[in-house]
């Protein structure tokens, strides 16, 4: 049976599933018209083999990154590059009335491109755009980009799903009718936006981006952020926006506003600092923000927070009533230094506060923690900190900064530089991935007396104390006496990871994994501590687990 | 309940109704009809073909079945050339019983099974040149030099300066 026998919507089938490839650029269906006149008919004839329209030059960075990024070449790709007038009415043409997917770099000839600008957003083409991408990070001034779209009263691009736009903060800054940047221009257009891309493309970790190149290309557009879009002409597109991702960062599930309760904002690459198991992956570069230049942001709708950011004190300049769920990671650029800003705060800034009303659950990955104590959140719940590194000296003085010693150590630690008790009041679960001394995680833990989940990668060592604290001491002769005191008498659930701990070096550039070392005696210490609390007088721990050094899980109860 | 198929080879396959209701032409006809023990004559399939296809809608009887609805703008954009473990395994056959599986997933209306066999014949393509893909399947090239050139002319990506 040959292949000509089958029938031709399903060789338009084959067509299309040999065009359109996700890990590559595709494959141009050009190479499937010179086989044979009925291949050539069927390609013609199957419109969706031609909706991606490229108008690029040759040597754009978009198509240059492209290339190397994906397989792919300029004679065989999925994409149809539009240089020509010609060209470019043969693809509109071929491609019917399928959805266009239109990528838009910068072109050197103003003249033609602003002929091939019209063409594809004239009133029969831009409603059929439903993917566009703007590329314009290799032009030589921006802002002549920018005004072609800034002429145009509105660009009626009705059915646009996705834009991607690469530009730069000059672009935005061109507004030659009504003060409107050309970004704006667009959205006036849109009704069904759902994602806005702003920034690069993803960049492989092997790659490090020139620094100059990126910070002039972080910025986030200040027609995005709400007070500016609220009562714009585009404020109903951008209620229905589900996904914005900005500069480095991708803000998943993103929605502004009032009316959308779902809502989630994450910087990615942040996700990849911390899965980091060794300093090859803090390489990545990654960009904080907010930076000190942010104007201040209210983002109502915002429930679930994940950024990049160094400096603490600088979430001052986003205000989130609704937050329920914040994750802060240290960017790698300045992982190893001490910011003036980071360190101690009250003593500079002796009213500042950073209010989470609805804050329930609080990760951060940093080396400072001390600046986390001007977050207030009242309804704070869970609290997860994992040191990235620093000597265990300063890390115990910081961690003693955010939880302040009980007024009987004040001679250990000047009680009047921490006068304010706990910010955290309900706080019921703790995790903690530090080297810290144990003496430290026990004063904090004093500090929080309704924890019931406490979760611990205690560091290069662990000796007995902490067990002791958590242990009911009874006198074994008069068992009728109360027991004594123990740290958190409300404890349900106690999780010891003796195998996660990473140990840098000196230098702070290669971590590996060493685990945490305990004394000889601790695991029979560990049975009297969950023994003790047969005692039944105040001790509820329901659930211990540790997994060992060498990786194994065991539960004691 | 299980059904009778009846293949144009005059073989009878009894199935259960779940693993034969992948075939929207089935399923269709099952309604149709309702409750009966009438054998369904399938005659644009061989019986080699079927036992084929069934052994695909055995595997698949608790895959979700397809809506119908055309894919999203952006569910076609992100359209891979992706095939599981399994069903790599199970299209590996000659040339002609790919053809025929197709041509009966076609006629069988069962879309998963089909979008398998297109991708295995799209990857069997790519990276190909035209000369490659003719002699791959037999094709002859009914171009005129002329026509070809004037094809490969039109496809050129010629840049202004």
């Amino acid at each position: 049976m040959p292949i000509i026998s089958l029938p031709l919507e399903v060789l338009s089938m084959v067509f299309v599933h040999y065009v359109k490839d996700d890990l590559s650029l595709g494959n141009s269906p050009c190479l499937l018209m010179l086989v044979c006149r009925q291949w050539y008919r069927i390609a013609l004839l199957t419109p969706s083999l031609w909706n991606t329209i490229l108008i690029t030059k040759k040597h754009s960075d978009y198509w240059v990154l492209e290339r190397s990024f994906k397989m792919g070449s300029d004679r065989n790709c999925a994409m149809q590059i539009c240089t020509t007038m010609d060209r470019l009415i043969t693809m509109v043409s071929r491609s019917g009335t399928t959805p266009l997917n239109t990528i838009i770099t910068h072109y050197h000839n103003v003249g033609r491109a602003s002929k091939l600008y019209s063409l594809l957003f004239g009133p029969e083409v831009a409603p059929r755009i439903v993917h566009l991408t703007l590329d314009y990070r290799d032009s030589w001034d921006a802002s002549i980009s920018a005004s072609w779209y800034v002429k145009l009263d509105a660009l009626r691009l009705t059915n646009l799903v996705s834009l991607h736009v690469f530009a730069t903060f000059w672009m935005e800054k061109r507004r030659d009718r009504d003060g409107k940047s050309f970004l704006q221009v667009i959205l006036e257009g849109t009704k069904n936006l759902r994602e806005i891309f702003i920034g690069f493309h993803y960049i492989p970790d092997t790659i490090i981006w020139p620094l100059s190149v990126i910070s002039e290309d972080r910025w986030m557009p200040s027609c995005l952020a709400e007070e500016s879009w609220e009562h714009a002409s585009y404020g109903p597109t951008m209620r229905r926006l589900q996904r914005l991702q900005v500069l480095f960062g991708v803000m998943a599930e993103f929605m502004y506003g009032t009316d959308v309760p779902v809502s989630e904002f994450t910087i990615q690459p942040a996700t990849f600092i911390e899965q980091a198991e060794d300093a090859r992956m803090w390489d990545f570069f990654t960009a904080p923000w907010p930076e000190l230049l942010t104007p201040i942001m209210t983002f109502s709708r915002i429930k679930t927070l994940h950024l990049i950011l160094d400096d603490i004190s600088l979430l001052t300049k986003l205000v989130l009533p609704v937050l329920e769920d914040l994750r802060l990671t240290q960017s790698s650029t300045y992982r190893w230094e001490l910011p003036f800003r980071h360190d101690l705060p009250e003593a500079e800034f002796p009213d500042m506060i950073i209010e989470f009303p609805k804050l329930r659950t609080l990760r951060v990955a940093h080396s400072f923690f001390g600046p986390l104590k001007l977050i207030h959140a009242v309804q704070l719940e869970s609290i997860h900190l994992t040191l990235s590194s620093r000597s265990i000296h300063k890390a115990l003085e910081d961690f003693l900064v955010l939880f302040p010693p009980r007024i009987e150590n004040a001679g250990l630690y000047n009680a009047s530089a921490f006068p304010s008790p706990p910010n955290y009041p309900g706080l019921c679960s703790f995790y903690l991935n530090a080297d810290m001394a144990e003496g430290g995680i026990v004063e904090a833990l004093k500090s929080l007396p309704s924890l019931e989940t406490l979760s611990l990668v205690p560091g290069r060592q662990l000796h007995l104390s902490l067990i002791a604290s958590l242990t009911i001491q009874v006198k074994e002769e008069d068992d009728q006496n109360p027991p004594s005191d123990i740290l958190c008498p409300l404890l349900r659930v106690f999780e010891l990871d003796l195998y996660a701990f990473l140990q840098w070096d000196e230098e702070s550039e290669e971590a590996t994994r060493v685990g945490t070392r305990t004394s000889d005696e601790f695991l029979a210490m560990l049975r009297r501590m969950v023994s003790s609390r047969e005692l039944g007088y105040t001790s509820r721990l329901e659930r211990c687990a540790v997994i060992e050094r060498d990786r194994t899980r065991r539960e004691y109860i | 309940m299980p059904v009778l198929l009846v293949t144009s080879d005059n073989e009878q396959f009894r199935v259960e109704k779940v693993v034969a209701q992948r075939s929207v032409l089935i399923k269709n006809m099952l309604e149709d009809v309702g409750e009966s023990d009438q054998p369904i004559p399938l005659p644009n399939v061989t019986a080699p073909v079927l036992k084929k296809v069934l052994e695909y809608c055995d595997h698949h009887q608790t895959d979700p079945l397809p809506t119908g609805d055309e894919p999203s703008a952006d569910e076609s954009r992100k359209r891979t050339t992706d095939i599981s473990e399994w069903d790599q395994k199970f299209i590996t056959v000659d040339q002609e019983m790919l053809f025929e599986i197709i041509l009966a997933a076609n006629y069988l209306d069962i879309k998963p099974l089909l979008d398998v066999g297109c991708k295995t014949v799209a990857n069997m393509i790519k990276g190909k040149s035209p000369e490659e893909i003719r002699k791959l399947f037999n094709i002859v090239n009914d171009f005129t030099p002329e026509e070809e050139a004037q094809i490969k002319k039109e496809n050129e990506w010629a840049e202004d300066r």
